[in-house]
């Protein structure tokens, strides 16, 4: 009664589509003539809090389905209304309104962000619009250089973040340079990107997860278009119970640059997205999806003897079924498939290959003050990565590990004022080596101890909000996390490299524990505040040692110690209007802790301040811009030099070499980056679909920001010479929709 | 109340402002003392040669290498020698200094392999650095003979043996052949045959192994064979990576010694 005397009464219910009776996720619920509204969240349930007591009429909206009305009347005791939704055929495929009410008001996972493809359509592109670009502009998320779209979290590396395509594992989804990543706008519904502190049905990494969801086409269409980088087109249609889209992406200059010079363009990628679904009953759905992506580059033999490429797979299906009113359950079955390639003349060839074949299975309970989840998945693992460099280091990594898990949580909001979630989940890993480590000098097969892993003690995640008045919140998050894989990632490489191994032989699995706090604020028209400082404490963080001891790698490939990442996420956005973007700075420290040194991380950047905006000036046209303030990024840099002296005893003289002093690891820093990308683009609306020219400008002043430094010894003194990221670069891209 | 809920993030940001301190180059000590042992009984000039340096700032112009004014000593048992930076010229009839950074033994160390030997340097500015080692043994070639004719075949399945006598303290032997020639005409004579790192106790070596000299002149050639003591060879690179900075407390460098021996033979084609 106090709660309701402070607050006013509730406006509550459950929303479900009125053939199959799913729950309704995004419709807008609101009372006319009047500010208050929320949108449903995932379960279907709907809360409109602090409403004053009268008569008022509430409606039911979400594109595709027919809006709906109902009158009431509310007094001092909360008021429950549940409606059915029919659908409703409209031209706008796969758009989902953005739940913004209801994310504040009923979800407690801390640092997430939720993307729909109509914010990633109107975000600055660099050659195409891209999903990472976007995420990299976001709190709590920094890059490296130019060349990779490798997410940073929170002071964690890219290894550390679980990538999802509708709920299976994704290893390295970018391209070459790091222009794109593998994801195509149009065959993404919406994206959910949890920055820490994430629910127990995620586990197996320690920083974040970013989970895709494929999108459904709702009719029939498709589109066309092109960029100076790619080609992209897209098929979608629905035919009774079936819907399907096919999206596929190339580059094209290996095609075009032959028939023109005589010259061989070494390098082209493709992807290719395809998505079928099937309502076979009104409570049971079917989706398959089939996802594949390859980079090619091959300098040939008369050039650099180079050829380096990666690609994934991916092939899954998920059950969805409505078992009772408040009982529903998925199951995924799928494989997912990676592998990358590298080779330098006879000199050099590394390849990982890692197949991944998982089932999952998720029971849900919705109540309207509850969700109450369980599931279980177990995941059976091929890893094979081979070096050959001899005669400096030759050896295979051959494993099967096979990964169990087992989850519950449970969210509770017993008042408008708090909101409670504790999940925990119980993890087996269980890496089989059989004789497949050969030895890089006798060339010997040996075997690594058969490993049964149990993760010591359970994985607790805890996360709770509460709510200060009905637009501002607390919230804060505790949890721990395990991780049994690791990528070999050099220290302070600006370009990607793309090789996983499952943690095997002596090293223990790593493992996080994150302590977030939050402040949020909410306001009228959506757009949000929110500031949230974090501490992650590592134990067992693997790091690439760098000067591998070749005689025994299983030993001494990986440096594990300890480690902290702390700092604070600030983010402002407004997501509505003629005006759109976001502002984020990121505060962050990463430092790696073993028994013999400690030092900050090649990724430690202080400062990351990005301003994203998107005008719409109507008559079709909109302009946007991104500018990216960071500060300089740690390396190991020359200090100093001796001359090293030493008795030539051909010559009978003596003679000296210089020798570099460098710096204790990652103590120097690079100038600070800044760039910032415009573009523009005009929409012609036809009777026979629509078309878009786009035109953007990257690093618009040509900033040089510097990727690398090297010394030449020959001159005197040294001179320090930099390699710069990439310079000011024009764009144009055409696409046309039917 | 936002006072309360900005302040901590205010002074995250400051905390953060403050950065990382970029490091300053600070020069340390680099000194090299090889000691060079031969099978010559008495050397009338300064035979010892300790390099006393320091290190620079990769972005300095060094204009003048090597520093001066130090006390460079090597103790040996009861004996204590003195390497200086200057000498008394009796032609001129006045001191003159060697070139910077040179130190020259004054008087001549007589050094053998069973005496534990301790270098100190102390600079100008007082920073010391001090090291220890035993030196090699004098190195003898036994096979061939000064001034022997020895014929060389690529089939050869008994190869020609090199020999000499076994060095204590030694970690490395190194065997190199070049045509006994002046050296500015080194140039016009490569490949030289080299075995540059023969590592253990041993005393010969064949002198095809690892030979690289694709054909031979008829011509007298120098073959010397140098022992090298653990700290040179581990200064020198031949243990691998990573132990450049040698074996000296306080600074860069190394004190360790080589002993050396050639003989000339003609090669016959």
């Amino acid at each position: 009664m106090i709660i309701t005397v402070l607050f006013g009464a509730s406006v509550h219910g459950r929303v479900l589509a009125d053939k199959t009776e799913d729950p309704l996720f995004g419709c807008n619920v609101y009372l006319e003539g009047t500010q208050l509204g929320a949108p449903t969240e995932s379960n279907g349930y709907y809360r409109i809090t602090n409403v004053p007591r009268g008569n008022y009429t509430l409606v039911f909206s979400m594109i595709g389905f027919q809006t709906i009305t109902k009158e009431i009347t509310v007094g001092e005791d909360n008021v429950r209304v549940d409606a059915s939704l029919k659908t409703e055929a409209v031209d706008v495929p796969g758009v989902v309104v953005n739940p913004r009410r209801t994310e504040f008001t009923e979800e407690v996972t801390t640092s997430a962000f939720r993307i729909d493809k109509e914010l990633m359509m109107r975000s600055p592109a660099m050659l195409e619009t891209d999903l990472f670009r976007m995420l990299l502009a976001l709190p709590g998320v920094t890059f490296v250089s130019d060349f990779t779209s490798a997410l940073y979290v929170r002071g964690g590396s890219p290894d550390q973040n679980l990538i999802l395509l509708d709920n299976m594992a994704l290893y390295n989804p970018f391209h070459f340079g790091g222009f794109l990543s593998t994801f195509m706008v149009d065959a993404v519904n919406d994206v959910e990107f949890l920055t820490g502190g994430f629910p127990a049905e995620y586990g197996n990494r320690l920083s974040s997860v970013l989970n895709v969801r494929s999108a459904a086409a709702e009719h029939s269409g498709g589109y066309i278009s092109s960029s100076l980088l790619a080609t992209e087109g897209a098929l979608w249609g629905r035919a009774g119970d079936f819907s399907g889209i096919l999206t596929a992406r190339r580059t094209y200059f290996d095609k075009i640059i032959p028939l023109i010079f005589d010259f061989e363009f070494p390098y082209h990628f493709y992807d290719i997205h395809a998505v079928g679904t099937w309502e076979a009953t009104p409570k049971t759905r079917i989706e398959a999806t089939y996802f594949r992506t390859q980079d090619r580059l091959d300098l040939g033999e008369e050039n650099i003897p180079l050829e380096f490429g990666w690609g994934n797979q991916l092939a899954s299906v998920r059950l969805f079924q409505g078992m009772s009113e408040d009982w529903r359950c998925a199951t995924w079955l799928g494989w997912s498939h990676y592998t990358a390639h590298l080779a330098l003349s006879d000199f050099l060839e590394e390849s990982d290959t890692i197949d991944d074949f998982t089932l999952k299975a998720e029971f849900v309970r919705d109540r309207e003050a509850s969700t109450t989840r369980f599931g279980v998945e177990g995941t059976y693992m091929k890893f094979i990565y081979k070096t050959d460099a001899e005669p400096f280091a030759t050896y295979d990594i051959d494993g099967r590990p096979e990964y169990g898990a087992a989850y519950a949580s449970w969210k509770w909001k017993p008042n408008p004022l708090f909101l409670l979630q504790v999940g925990v989940r119980f993890s087996l890993y269980n890496a089989v080596y059989p004789d497949t480590l050969r030895d890089s000098l006798t060339g010997d097969m040996t075997g690594i101890d058969t490993l049964a892993l149990l993760a010591p003690e359970p994985e607790l995640r805890v996360s709770a909000k509460y709510f200060v008045t009905p637009d501002d919140a607390f919230n804060c998050a505790v949890g721990n996390f395990y991780q049994n894989l690791a990528m070999i990632l050099p220290e302070g490489g600006r370009i990607p490299t793309n090789f996983w191994i499952p943690v095997f032989g002596r090293y223990d699995p790593q493992q996080a524990i994150h302590f977030i706090l939050g402040y949020e604020h909410l306001f009228a028209d959506g757009s949000r505040i929110r500031v949230e400082p974090y501490y992650k404490h590592y134990f067992n963080l693997l790091a690439f040692n760098e000067e591998v001891d070749i005689s025994d790698v299983d030993e001494n490939i990986f440096s594990q110690g300890r480690g902290r990442a702390w700092g604070v996420d600030f983010g402002l956005d407004k997501l509505t209007g003629k005006l759109t973007g976001w502002i984020s700075y990121t505060l962050a420290f990463s430092r790696f802790i073993s028994d013999t040194a400690e030092f900050y991380t090649s990724f430690d950047r202080r400062h990351s301040f990005n301003v994203v905006s998107s005008y719409d000036l109507g008559k079709g046209w909109f302009v946007n811009a991104k500018f990216t303030f960071a500060s300089g990024m740690p390396y190991a840099g020359t200090l100093g030099r001796y001359r090293m002296w030493y008795w030539d005893p051909i010559r009978q003289e003596w003679r000296y070499q210089w020798m570099t002093i460098e710096a204790d690891r990652n103590e120097l820093r690079f100038p600070p980056y800044h760039r910032l990308d415009i573009g523009a683009s005009k929409k012609w609306v036809f009777k026979w679909g629509e078309m878009t020219v786009r035109a953007d400008v990257v690093n618009v002043y040509n900033h040089k920001n510097v990727l690398l430094y090297y010394y030449d010894m020959s001159n005197e003194p040294p001179v320090q010479n930099k390699v710069s990221m990439i310079p000011i670069f024009p764009s144009l891209g055409i696409e046309v929709r039917f | 109340m936002k006072r309360i809920l900005f302040s901590p993030l205010v002074f995250l940001l400051t905390l953060g402002c403050s950065g990382v301190q970029e490091p300053e180059f600070e020069p340390e000590t680099n000194v090299l003392a090889l000691m060079r042992i031969d099978n010559r009984p008495e050397h009338i000039y300064p035979w010892q040669l300790i390099y006393v340096d320091q290190s620079y700032d990769i972005q300095d112009t060094v204009n003048v290498l090597g520093v001066r004014g130090a006390r460079v000593e090597i103790t040996g048992g009861e004996d204590v020698y003195t390497f200086v930076d200057s000498f008394y010229n009796e032609d001129s009839l006045r001191w003159e200094k060697y070139a910077e950074g040179h130190y020259y033994d004054w008087p001549h160390p007589k050094l053998n392999d069973t005496t534990l030997y301790r270098l100190q340097v102390i600079y100008p500015d007082g920073d010391t650095v001090t090291g220890e080692a035993y030196m090699p043994s004098a190195i003898e070639i036994s096979y061939p003979e000064d001034s022997q004719a020895i014929s060389i075949s690529q089939q050869v399945t008994n190869p020609l043996t090199i020999t000499w006598n076994s060095c204590k303290n030694t970690l490395y032997y190194m065997i190199i052949c070049k045509p006994d020639v002046d050296t500015s005409e080194y140039d016009s004579y490569p490949p030289f045959l080299f075995m540059p790192a023969i590592r253990g106790d041993t005393s010969y070596a064949y002198f095809q192994e690892r030979m690289i000299l694709p054909w031979v002149y008829d011509m007298y050639y120098v073959l010397r064979v140098v022992a090298l003591s653990p700290e040179y060879a581990d200064y020198f690179g031949l243990e691998g990576p990573g132990s450049d900075m040698g074996n000296l407390s306080g600074g860069y460098g190394m004190f360790g010694g080589i002993s050396e021996d050639s003989i000339r033979v003609y090669i016959v084609p």
